[in-house]
């Protein structure tokens, strides 16, 4: 197989897989910069390592191996200043992104228009929140609301994500209701 | 589906409010209960989705027309910079999502966007374009200071938004104020409708109404009945006095000049000689005067305007004024240009512009006009004019050998409408002419 050959072999098995990898750094470091460093880290090694990939193997096992590893690398450093998952429970969050990566592609496809249904008060939140990357205190400030409130408000707002997302998965049902 | 209890968890170590308390519960369940880990590995995923969505729409608005989102600086005056460069702002720079502006004591900026949305920056403010809660809304975040916005109304997923320290103010297509100190944000609506939220609660403002908001809540009212300084009459009426039938004509009152787009008017006295003179100007572009002039007459004197010519004796008089005014937030903002003028159809004589020294709204402001006739040592006339506003000396004109008469002064709107709420014009002086 040549360079060209590898690359794109590699590209049809990681691209599927990046919206579960982005979510498990981020599930285990819950921070955006830190994930965004990861990603790119990860990708890195990956496609450096393509090589000796055994293409018997599962890819999205082979891969998230790789990722837990690295996330354990960089635990050392950011466990320093913030509480952080033991590395069972983030060995245990590697594991289960096997049984959703496939279904989270779906999910990505009916999020814009899930998003979409959020009145703007909620969506204005998910903008500070997400975009602005603002800490709950920081929104707080700005929404005259305790941090407290907005935490529960953007827990309410994830839950009818997902509901929504589910609801438009439903087999037989077209689009978002 | 996990239970409220997990998912509160999960969006609490999500957000990085967890307690090391509710950390350690939750790396139990996550190492020893499937059902939990694969919750949480959806939330987060759900919110790098989130995230990523997010991040592209920001780079799509980048991408879609720029005058939707952008604006462009059309009127600077002292300092105003872009904080992100630290760099003086000048007319024809464009103003993006993620541009700060901040202006200094003396400083003012107006940038206007591509749908004819105008906002006003005034003396020591600080705001941020942001990113609207949806592709196409304009946003700006007031971090202090003054801000007057004319809104022309938006697509009904765009509102534009105002997010201040104490609220949000949601707009469809209005002409506003905002206001923040350290204690308060304040909404006063000039017109339209615009919805303010503070803490949960909501509030629709409407026009003449003025919504504040702080610590204490969201409390709306109308706005405070204004009181005109000491020895000063105020003549409020909130009608249009000059209307196209001030060009026919009004009884007590001399129309004395007719130009361009504007009407302008002089009041009489019982001689018939010039006493007050106070003029409406423009049509702002519309078939109509726009102008709602407040009375400004001496007490029990009548209003109106005729035809009468003016009496030549009438010249031997020179004539001060002051008036006083308490200007709408867009006049505060844009000025008033002032023009003293001699005699029928003569040019302007005398003006100043007092963008930047006019007091907020809800303040008064007073100009006054000093003329003072004297004689040269040829023994020419030479009519000597001062004019000040609000105490500060503004411009000063010597005329030599002028025999016209004096008119009185037009108040001139530079640009946008005429929105005064109250004009009080009072007579200082009438001063024989020397040597007459």
């Amino acid at each position: 197989m040549n360079a060209n050959q590898d690359h794109e072999t590699f590209e049809r098995l990681f691209l599927p897989m990046q919206t579960t990898l982005r979510g498990y750094l981020f599930a285990a470091t819950r921070n955006w910069t830190e994930t965004d460093d990861l990603f790119q880290d990860v990708a890195m090694v990956l496609w450096r390592k393509f090589g000796e990939f055994d293409r018997a193997r599962s890819f999205h096992a082979w891969a998230m191996g790789i990722a837990r590893l690295q996330v354990l690398k960089r635990r050392q450093t950011f466990a320093r200043d913030r509480l952080v998952f033991s590395e069972e429970a983030i060995a245990a969050l590697a594991l289960v992104t096997g049984d959703e990566h496939e279904r989270e592609d779906v999910r990505l496809v009916h999020m814009p228009a899930c998003l979409g249904k959020l009145p703007p008060h909620e969506r204005a939140v998910v903008s500070l929140r997400f975009e602005q990357r603002q800490s709950l205190a920081e929104i707080g400030a700005q929404l005259q609301k305790s941090a407290e409130a907005v935490g529960m408000l953007l827990m309410r707002i994830r839950r009818q994500l997902r509901d929504c997302v589910e609801r438009a998965m439903v087999p037989g049902k077209v689009g978002v209701q | 589906m996990t239970d409220h209890y997990t998912d509160r968890l999960i969006s609490r170590y999500l957000d990085a409010v967890a307690s090391p308390e509710e950390m350690a519960q939750l790396d139990e369940w996550v190492r020893n209960d499937p059902a939990v880990c694969r919750a949480l590995l959806q939330m987060a995923t759900q919110d790098a989705m989130v995230q990523t969505i997010i991040a592209e729409e920001a780079v799509a608005r980048e991408l879609v027309t720029p005058g939707l989102l952008a604006g462009t600086v059309v009127t600077t005056q002292g300092i105003t910079l872009r904080q992100n460069s630290g760099m003086r702002l000048q007319v024809g720079d464009v103003l993006r999502p993620g541009d700060c502006v901040e202006t200094g004591a003396d400083g003012y900026l107006k940038y206007a966007y591509g749908d004819g949305t105008v906002i006003g920056v005034r003396p020591n403010s600080e705001c941020e374009l942001i990113h609207g809660t949806t592709l196409f809304a304009k946003a700006i975040r007031i971090v202090k200071g003054m801000l007057d916005a004319t809104v022309r109304p938006q697509p009904a997923d765009a509102h534009m938004t105002f997010s201040m320290p104490h609220g949000l103010v949601t707009v469809m297509g209005t002409i506003l104020r905002l206001n923040t100190t350290s204690d308060l944000s304040e909404v006063n609506v000039h017109s339209g409708k615009v919805e303010v939220e503070n803490g949960g609660q909501r509030e629709l403002v409407a026009a003449g109404e003025l919504a504040v908001a702080g610590k204490e809540g969201l409390s709306k009212a109308k706005e405070p009945e204004l009181v005109p300084p000491d020895g000063i009459t105020a003549y409020e009426d909130g009608k249009t006095l000059l209307d196209d039938s001030f060009e026919h004509g009004l009884a007590g009152w001399i129309q004395y000049t007719k130009q361009g787009e504007g009407n302008r008017a002089l009041k009489v006295d019982a001689a018939g000689c010039p006493a007050i003179c106070l003029i409406e100007t423009l049509r702002d572009g519309q078939s109509k005067p726009v102008a709602s002039l407040t009375g400004m007459e001496p007490e029990g004197t009548r209003v109106g305007i005729s035809t009468k010519p003016i009496p030549t004796e009438c010249q031997d008089f020179s004539l001060s004024y002051e008036y006083t005014y308490h200007g709408r937030p867009r006049l505060a903002m844009e000025g008033i240009n002032i023009d003293i003028n001699w005699e029928r159809n003569s040019p302007p004589f005398l003006n100043g512009t007092f963008k930047q020294k006019a007091r907020p709204a809800g303040e008064w402001n007073q100009v006054r006009w000093e003329c003072i006739w004297k004689t040269d040592q040829q023994g020419n006339p030479i009519l000597d004019s001062h004019l000040y506003f609000n105490g500060e000396f503004i411009a000063r004109r010597s005329e030599h050998g002028y025999t016209g008469k004096i008119l009185g002064l037009v108040l001139e709107v530079i640009e946008g409408q005429f929105l005064f709420d109250k004009v009080v014009i009072r007579e200082l002086s009438r001063v024989p002419r020397q040597g007459s």
